[in-house]
């Protein structure tokens, strides 16, 4: 393994935008069974009433206002790690794309801001990004770009 | 959009209706091989790419390991709510489902279940998509794996295990 800069696990902190969607769900879960991570929600509404568990520390935010993004995030100084699974669905795949890079964007812009770099990044996305909306494509889908021409632009991420 | 609530929901209705549990896809839906992510799965994997050196600046794929047919799965659905299986009926649920609020806001009230408004407990236009596939739909996770990362999950255990926390949260009955 390569020498790291990063700071150890057990002293980092993830923020989740887009915490209550299924997979957000799935993260903060495994937190809860992780101790070496703590965990930060920001999304506009809290967390749902219907979860057994504690929920973790929450940020209410609209990820779509840039300035109001930047206020909320300024102050989260023990952050150091972001998973972004927030997500807008639109009618069609060219109106998807502007909402949603405009939350990621604000996201970044607004951790950036702070004294405290970000160590690392994950950005959940789906099979959207092999063309999955078009239909049939070359089984075994492998990572890396789509197989298929792009019709249009596509919010893909993973 | 969660498939596990809507089909739930999908269920929970169709006990309530008193009839049997129609796969309300097509045949090739219902045969198709596929392959899926379990929410906590993806939750330890991205804890994993958060912490592990050979994740910096990489994609990956990360699904439960197995592969699944609906012809199979259905059965756990059925069980979980304890209705026989009817062969498959392609219809739109959009179509057959989304004006059956009242009986939702019924079995809310029956059961003592969380006050989900119908408009939010299920997708029907995801359930359409999802259960009508005519390709299968298998991702490579070699390289995940390669990389470290090795956990996977058993798919009907791990539809189980979601029908049961649904049901723990009151979300269905």
């Amino acid at each position: 393994m390569s020498a790291s800069s990063e700071t150890p696990v057990a002293e980092r902190q993830i923020l989740i935008v887009g915490p209550y969607g299924v997979l957000g769900t799935g993260v903060i879960d495994a937190v809860a069974e992780n101790p070496k991570w703590g965990i930060t929600t920001a999304a506009r509404r809290p967390a749902p009433t219907y979860r057994t568990q504690a929920a973790p520390p929450h940020i209410s935010v609209d990820l779509m206002d840039r300035e109001g993004t930047t206020k909320a995030f300024s102050s989260l100084n023990k952050v150091s790690d972001l998973v972004f699974a927030a997500y807008i669905e639109k009618p069609t795949m060219a109106e998807t794309v502007g909402p949603n890079a405009r939350m990621l964007k604000n996201t970044l812009h607004a951790l950036a801001a702070r004294n405290v770099p970000l160590q690392r990044i994950v950005l959940a996305g789906g099979a959207k990004s092999y063309g999955f909306s078009l239909g049939a494509l070359k089984t075994l889908w492998l990572n890396g770009p789509p197989r298929t021409e792009q019709t249009g632009p596509s919010y893909v991420l993973i | 959009m969660n498939l596990v609530t809507s089909l739930a929901t999908y269920a929970a209705m169709t006990r309530e209706l008193g009839l049997p549990l129609r796969f309300p896809g097509t045949k090739e839906g219902w045969n198709t091989l596929q392959e899926t992510t379990d929410a906590e799965l993806f939750g330890r994997a991205t804890l994993w790419a958060l912490g592990e050196d050979r994740a910096r600046n990489e994609i990956f794929n990360v699904s439960n390991g197995d592969v699944y047919r609906w012809r199979q799965l259905w059965s756990e659905l059925a069980a979980f709510y304890d209705l026989p299986i009817a062969e498959p009926l392609a219809m739109s649920t959009v179509s057959e489902m989304s004006e059956k609020a009242l009986l939702w806001d019924a079995i809310v009230t029956r059961y003592g279940l969380h006050a989900t408004p119908y408009d939010q407990i299920a997708n029907w236009a995801f359930v359409d998509w999802m259960l009508n596939f005519r390709e299968e739909t298998i991702l490579s996770t070699i390289k995940i794996r390669q990389a470290g990362f090795a956990d996977c999950i058993d798919t009907h255990q791990s539809f189980r295990r979601q029908l049961t926390r649904l049901r723990d949260m009151r979300i269905v009955p």
